[in-house]
């Protein structure tokens, strides 16, 4: 900001006074009711004395987001009863869904509040105007307190008179020429920013009085700063500071003396293809794609004039921005460096509140580094906006909250979204007084269930509610009878509300500005006789609204999780407590998510999970890792007293999945209701082909990846197509966790678990066991009819066989209690088919009798054993990978493991896996018995792997050589001083000469690797078509290094589907 | 030339069809402003000025009539200002 400017400035505006409407709250058990109250209250408003102003406080002070809402913003008695009347006549019509009347009407059959959260968006530069929010400074003290820190900051820096607020809330004298300068200098970059930033602030502390619960934020542009401050990512006493200020200052300077570099802005009024369609070639950048009907395209000016002209023949509309900064785009680099200083030393953390990224559209980051980083590069890449909206969108948000001046974004947010259901409210708008738009925010905020603090709108000018203040004139007249008669109905309705509500939130208030008040308060999570196992820090917390939980997850403290791994049991003989993966089982979730929604509505009970979808699986780390719940009230059921919950849970990190953190991995919907229902009739379960089940729970148990924790089957019965029954035993819960023998659960998630196991049994008996390896991945419903059966209990259940496709299964389990009545359901429970190379596996036996890759005799010289593998998709997922390693490898190669590029790890694992079995097999060739995998261990040195045994007194294996082609592996091992192998991926309809030629070359390649020389010279002397058997010769120079094979040696190839194959020991021809 | 109230029957017609959630008042007159009394934003506008292209099958130079309109320093755009441009272009 210039000096010269500053000094011209008039002293600070006058602050506009008081309220020019009210906002009138009504609330019914329902919508008849509702009628019948507006058109009471219209009476009552039409008689002499009424008091707008005590009406609108009294139903503030008593508002609760229930039943049916009627909302009007009103300016006098004589509009009220206007309004009231023409909304009681829509409310009779019963195809009116709902009433949006711009002019201050609002009533909603779906309240959005019930379906979703609430996100607040924050503007950025360009939404400033001249006098915005001066008529608020006298209404609210948190916006006054807001531009009087402005103020404080200019003092601090020794030049009051350059308060940005000057500038801004000009007097109402102002001359036409000062309000002209005041525009012009409000469009530069420093106090555009600077302005924007002060209006959003002052306007987020309103919304936090209001108390509205808020589930995300996000900001557009500069709106980023706010979005980040008010979520606690950054702590305003780190930024805003006289730093911020001098900052802005200084790339204000930097804009006046550059100049920067010869581009225009085009805000055209059509969407991001439409624009780039015509602005290729011109040099020209979508900067900002705001929203379907607007875009900001930057660029040389001549080359915006083109992309203008070309529009304009199109007829979209255009208008260029009376600034020439190229803001998100990377040419305004050479404005960053104040920018930059600024929010380096800030220090960021992990927000309270989720933050989007109007870079990515995506979350911000955790990791607080990152976040910094692309926050402040956000200013050099293009706003996202429409991707930002629809992702928030996507995520639940329902309501748009504009925390900032104009109310652009949630114009927008409208053209995004257009024909969804959702809505965007702005808290500010230049056409509508201040006090105003936000009686219309509140009301509309109210219409949608949102729980919000009207009486916030009161307590800052002391109006007294009417029923105390005696406002009523006497004598009373008819239409106040009705007036009265309708506050006492409401009185007993809300009476009941109170509650009922009161009852559940477990005595808390709804909301509390956590979020909004730029402070870090400490969040107490909410006390019970002894906290649910899962729950660990409560991170946030609505009461009744929402709550984000978190727990570390530590295999030394989940010990549930050791009888959980993918990838099985028994895997060493070394080490007999080496287990596959340890997962969190999918019931774990649910169990955490039901401990979750259990905090938010307490003394209920959990009687239904429905729509569960598993996105991912959560591995357990070997450093422990945080799992996170976020659990959200999307509806509440006065008459019944049941709540609806939205939940998920995810993971902040793992080692496994870096791009998944953060993310969901599972989700579902949860019922609580005071009691359990009664249980139904149980389903049908007519076998066909029924016969007793052959396979014995041993089976069972050697075929599931389950520790004795979750093995509570205990006999197995008739079986059919249509299913199998069997019992099982409820099992103690001492062993689960190594602090607690007494866990407190909701839902038993073991119990839950191992229900399930009884359609493993059923599959056993099935004669086709491809794709018999099964994991969740959703399921449509649990049901719960009663309170945890005892441990001990001896439970009968049923598992039903629903449909059965190639690559999915779908089946449902019924477990009854004792007394034989139905206590748990699950239906609609889909299972993934796993197709791994198990082909010869025998899951009875001991697991250092199979082999993972595929033994190839054509391929063997002599005593030497080949085996090759085709990793198959599904075992090159990065967990299932994690999972074969752990079953397959070493302690010691397993942390070799974690070490090795992403890019490398495919090719790592599995040349060592298939080395292994090559090794293992010739070994138990010659030696008898077998060897488990993860029992040998691999060395690499100069390209090449040997392998040994972990254990002590046994022989030693053989040398071993791989080769890798295309991802593809072969082995080799033999018990010779030299071992080769070479390996070529066939191409598709290759024909027997290109077979031949291949297997001339790898025929060389081998003897090349068995003799470690360079394969060029190496020739193919003869090849034998039906056995394979080659006979290479090699050159004069790898003669004299190896004179026994003047006369060549042996090679064999052999053809494996596309693979050709060659193994050599290095037999003399 | 269609008739004014012709247009103004069809813009009526148009902005309930492009703006379906939104109630709009019963009575309209030439005063009455787009922004100001209707309530929609200046993107709605350009939302507006597609649907009335789409509804008369033709490009309308919306574009050079928002410019003049605001050369001349208006904040918002009555009815009888858009019935005017569109009697001259439909």
């Amino acid at each position: 900001m210039t000096a010269t400017l500053a000094a011209t400035y008039p002293p600070p505006a006058a602050a506009a006074p008081g309220w020019d409407t009210e906002v009138v709250l009504l609330t019914a058990p329902d919508r008849a009711s509702l009628a019948a109250a507006a058109r009471a209250l219209s009476d009552s408003a039409a008689a002499p004395g009424f008091s707008l102003p005590a009406l609108a406080a009294e139903l503030a002070d008593r508002f609760v987001p229930v039943g049916a809402i009627l909302a009007v913003v009103s300016g006098s008695p004589a509009d009220l009863a206007a309004k009231l009347r023409r909304a009681a006549d829509r409310l009779d019509d019963p195809n009116c869904q709902q009433v949006r009347d711009t002019n201050g009407v609002y009533y909603f059959a779906r309240p959005l509040g019930l379906e979703g959260s609430v996100a607040l968006l924050f503007p950025g530069e360009g939404a400033q105007y001249l006098n915005m929010l001066a008529d608020l400074c006298g209404v609210f003290p948190e916006v006054e307190e807001t531009f009087a820190w402005c103020d404080q900051l200019a003092a601090e820096a020794g030049t009051p008179e350059a308060s940005l607020r000057r500038l801004l809330h000009q007097p109402p004298d102002a001359t036409d020429a000062q309000t002209a300068d005041a525009e012009a200098e409000l469009r530069k970059l420093g106090p555009s920013i600077y302005a924007v930033l002060l209006a959003d602030l002052a306007l987020v502390r309103v919304l936090g009085n209001l108390q509205i619960p808020v589930a995300a934020v996000a900001g557009h542009s500069a709106g980023e700063i706010a979005a980040l401050l008010a979520a606690g990512a950054m702590q305003s006493e780190s930024v805003l500071d006289s730093r911020f200020a001098e900052s802005m200052a200084t790339m204000q300077r930097q804009e006046d003396e550059a100049g920067g570099p010869d581009v225009s802005l085009l805000a055209a009024g059509a969407g991001r293809a439409t624009v780039e369609g015509v602005a290729a070639g011109a040099g020209v950048v979508v900067a900002m794609d705001n929203c379907p009907h607007q875009c900001v395209a930057v660029g040389p000016t001549a080359g915006v004039a083109a992309v203008e002209a070309a529009l304009t023949e199109r007829g979209v509309i255009c208008e260029r921005l009376p600034f020439r900064r190229p803001y998100h785009t990377p040419l305004f680099e050479p404005w960053m460096g104040p920018f930059r200083e600024l929010f380096a030393p800030a220090p960021f953390a992990v927000p309270h509140t989720p933050v989007y990224s109007c870079s990515t559209g995506e979350p911000f980051p955790a990791d607080p580094d990152a976040a910094r980083e692309l926050f402040v590069n956000h200013w050099v890449s293009p706003v996202e906006f429409t991707r930002l909206v629809r992702r928030m969108h996507a995520d639940g948000v329902r309501v748009f909250v504009e925390a900032g001046p104009r109310g652009n974004l949630s114009a927008f947010a409208e053209d995004i979204l257009r024909g969804e259901r959702f809505a965007a409210i702005p808290a500010n708008l230049p056409r509508k007084s201040g006090p105003t738009q936000i009686n219309h925010l509140v009301a509309q905020l109210a219409a949608h269930h949102v729980p919000v603090n009207a009486a916030h709108l009161h307590a800052v000018r002391g109006v007294v509610p009417a029923q105390d203040a005696a406002v009523l004139p006497r004598p009373v007249t008819a239409s106040e009878e009705a007036m009265h008669a309708y506050l006492d109905v409401m009185d007993r309705f809300l009476d009941v509300q109170r509650e009922v509500m009161a009852s559940f939130l477990a005595g808390g208030p709804v909301g509390g500005g956590e979020l909004l008040n730029l402070s870090s308060e400490p969040v107490v999570a909410p006390a019970s006789e002894k906290p649910h196992c899962l729950v660990g820090d409560v991170a946030h917390f609505e009461p009744g609204r929402a709550v984000v939980v978190r727990r570390v997850m530590d295999e030394r403290e989940d010990r549930y999780a050791d009888d959980h791994t993918l990838g099985g049991r028994g895997v060493s003989r070394v080490d007999p407590a080496q287990n596959g993966l340890p997962i969190l089982p999918m019931t774990f979730s649910l169990e955490a998510m039901a401990q979750a929604a259990l905090l938010l509505a307490p003394g209920k009970v959990v009687t239904t999970l429905h729509g569960i979808r598993l996105y991912r699986w959560l591995p357990f780390d070997p450093d422990p890792t945080t799992l996170e719940v976020r659990a959200t009230v999307v509806s509440f059921d006065p008459e019944t007293g049941v709540v609806e919950v939205k939940a998920d849970v995810r993971d902040l990190g793992n080692s496994f999945l870096a791009d998944a953190a953060g993310k969901p991995a599972c989700e579902a919907t949860l019922v609580l209701a005071p009691a359990y229902p009664e249980p139904p009739e149980p389903l049908p379960f007519a076998l066909t082909d029924e016969q007793p089940c052959r396979s014995t729970v041993e089976d069972l148990r050697r075929n599931m990846f389950h520790g004795p924790l979750f093995q509570m089957i205990r006999t197995l019965g008739r079986v059919g197509r249509e299913g199998i029954e069997g019992t099982l035993e409820v099992q103690p819960r001492d062993g689960w966790f190594a602090s607690d023998p007494d866990p407190r659960v909701a839902l038993d998630p073991v119990l839950v678990d191992a229900a399930m196991h009884v359609l493993g049994a059923w599959h056993l008996e099935q004669p086709d066991w491809t794709g018999r390896i099964l994991l969740p991945i959703g399921v449509n419903r649990l049901d719960f009819f009663g309170p945890l059966p005892p441990v001990g209990s001896v439970l009968r259940l049923r598992g039903h066989n629903e449909e059965e496709t190639a690559r999915q299964v779908r089946h449902g389990v019924e477990l009854f209690a004792p007394d034989g009545r139905l206590w748990f359901r699950m239906t609609g429970a889909g299972y993934w088919r796993f197709y791994l190379p198990f082909g010869n596996v025998n899951f009875f036996g001991p697991k250092d009798q199979y082999f993972l890759s595929t033994r190839t005799p054509a391929a063997e010289t002599g005593d030497g054993r080949a085996f090759v593998l085709d990793p198959p998709a599904d075992l090159q997922q990065p967990v299932l990978r994690a999972s074969g390693v752990r079953v397959t490898m070493s302690a010691r190669e397993q942390q070799e493991f974690t070490r090795v590029p992403e890019r490398e790890k495919s090719t790592w694992f599995f040349s060592r896996l298939v080395a292994k079995d090559a090794a293992r097999s010739a070994w138990a060739a010659r030696n008898g018995g077998g060897a488990f995998p993860a029992d040998l261990e691999t060395d690499a040195a100069d390209g090449r792997l040997t392998i040994r045994h972990r254990g002590d007194g046994l022989s030693p294996l053989p040398p071993v050589a791989v080769a890798v082609a295309n991802g593809k592996v072969a082995a080799f091992a033999a018990f010779a001083e030299r071992v080769g192998v070479a390996l070529e991926v066939l191409p598709k309809k290759a024909t027997a000469a290109d077979e031949e030629a291949a297997r001339a070359r790898v025929a060389a390649q081998a003897a090349a690797d068995a003799l470690r020389i360079d394969p060029t010279g190496i020739t193919v002397r003869s090849l034998a078509a039906a056995t394979g058997e080659a006979v290479v010769s090699l050159p004069p120079t790898a003669v004299a290094l190896y004179p026994g094979l003047q006369g060549g040696l042996r090679v064999r190839t052999a053809r494996h589907q596309n693979l050709v194959v060659a193994t050599t020991t290095g037999e003399p021809a | 030339m269609t008739t004014a109230d012709r247009i103004l029957a069809d813009l009526a017609a148009v902005v309930r069809r492009a703006f379906p959630d939104r109630d709009f008042p019963d009575a309209v007159s030439d005063d009455t402003r787009v922004i100001g009394d209707l309530g929609l934003a200046s993107i709605d506008v350009v939302v507006l000025a597609e649907q009335l292209g789409n509804h008369y099958g033709k490009p309308l130079p919306f574009g050079a009539f928002l410019k003049g309109l605001r050369e001349r320093g208006a904040d918002d755009i009555t009815l009888g200002e858009l019935v005017r441009f569109l009697q001259a272009h439909v």
